[in-house]
């Protein structure tokens, strides 16, 4: 099993190609240099400079430094953070919108809350050998993060609701639906009959 | 502590009086600085050394276990853009971490520690490019005895691959596979005992899979 494995794993490897697209990204953050010195550092030693002559004058004796805020701007942090959580309460208190959790057509062993920021909810079950996610959004894009070309597309209504399902031969994987201000999103790690998938969305609050 | 933080936050945040020290010791200080060795010289000196220096580990780890870190995500993600962004990020963080480590051994479990948790992250937020090209290369080659093993291997849950993985390919011991993935050697212990039996049922070959752990 071991020769077999390696056998397998020995058509991946790090191509010179590879190696030198990799090395090529790391390289620019590097920081600019003036005259050989690095500009951060030069900025720096301006500033302690700077400093200095106006402690030698005399200038400053004592101040009020304000501590700093505890609540960060967004604009410094672009990448939302992931919370994981104990519930589908804690994660709609998280979020700021109600997450109500759908039906799954397996036993789950192991379920997880997670809060992408403010405008994401998911939640994740594991089974023995099945998986699945479920994701509820702002907005009327689709939250899914699938962007594969599924061979199977169709639409399907469920409770009044237009959902789409793609997949491929064995069936449907994903679903992607739009409610009112949010959009939602269901795969499996197994694929279910449209039928399936109609009696799954049906016993679920999808709007 | 909680409600008083929130306090901090809702009202007029409180000024703390900081007392600078006087400015002549910090004059003396900045002479002595300044004698000990040109500030320029120092400044040059140490960016230059210190840059090329991370660049050269940078490049000596990613030709060492560059393929190892590709393979093993890989074997998370199941398409080939995934893991070399994978392997990207990893260097990445070992570019901006630096971090010292005691041996080859160490670094390696390093790399391939952090490069299972990039995997993870990516399998819970963005999972889904369902390309494999390393079967379709297998399929290609009509390696159908390959093509059988990955295929049997892919459909195993993650928690069996990942110590599958670590124990086939890079030859780790259950207690260093616990080490790497920061879980019990039990739980290790057991999900590759598990990954192997549902291997033995697909398979139904045979395979020697070297039970004795």
């Amino acid at each position: 099993m071991r020769t077999t494995y390696r056998e397998i794993m020995d058509h991946l490897s790090v191509t010179e190609d590879l190696r030198l697209r990799i090395l090529g990204e790391l390289r620019p953050k590097r920081a600019p240099s003036l005259f050989g010195l690095s500009i951060p550092r030069v900025v720096s030693a301006a500033a302690c400079l700077l400093l200095l002559t106006a402690a030698a004058v005399g200038v400053m004796h004592t101040r009020l430094i304000a501590p700093p805020s505890t609540v960060s701007s967004a604009v410094g942090n672009p990448v939302s953070p992931t919370v994981n959580t104990a519930s589908a309460e804690e994660l709609a208190a998280l979020v700021g919108f109600a997450v109500t959790e759908p039906e799954i057509p397996f036993a789950a062993e192991k379920t997880e809350y997670t809060a992408f920021g403010k405008d994401l909810a998911q939640i994740e079950w594991f089974g023995e050998d099945e998986s699945a996610c479920f994701r509820k959004a702002r907005g009327s894009l689709d939250p899914s993060g699938d962007f594969s070309t599924y061979e199977s597309v169709t639409e399907i209504t469920a409770n009044g609701v237009c959902v789409m399902l793609k997949g491929d031969s064995s069936g449907y994987l994903l679903a992607v639906w739009e409610g009112s201000d949010f959009s939602y999103s269901l795969r499996l790690s197994h694929a279910r009959s449209e039928q399936e998938w109609l009696s799954l969305l049906e016993n679920c609050d999808i709007s | 502590m909680q409600a008083e933080s929130k306090r901090a936050v809702e009202g007029f945040p409180r000024p703390v009086l900081i007392r600078c020290p006087p400015p002549a010791s910090l004059l003396l200080k900045a002479v002595r600085l300044l004698l000990s060795r040109p500030a320029a010289l120092l400044l040059a000196d140490s960016g230059r050394t210190g840059q090329a220096e991370k660049e050269a580990r940078t490049e000596q780890y990613l030709t060492e276990f560059g393929s190892n870190i590709l393979r093993f995500a890989y074997s998370y993600l199941h398409n080939q853009s995934d893991a070399e962004e994978v392997l990207q990020e990893t260097m990445i963080r070992f570019w901006t971490c630096q971090p010292v480590f005691e041996n080859e051994i160490h670094a390696k479990a390093w790399f391939l520690r952090v490069a299972a948790n990039l995997s993870k992250n990516r399998l819970r937020y963005n999972r889904f490019r369902t390309t494999d090209e390393l079967g379709e290369t297998l399929a290609e080659e009509e390696r159908e005895d390959l093509s059988f093993v990955w295929e049997a291997v892919k459909s195993l849950p993650v928690k069996y691959r990942e110590s599958i993985h670590l124990f086939y390919q890079e030859g780790y011991s259950t207690p260093q596979i616990a080490r790497i993935l920061g879980q019990k050697e039990a739980t290790v212990r057991s999900h590759l005992q598990r990954g192997r039996m549902r291997l033995k049922e697909i398979l139904k070959e045979e395979y020697d899979f070297e039970d004795d752990i």
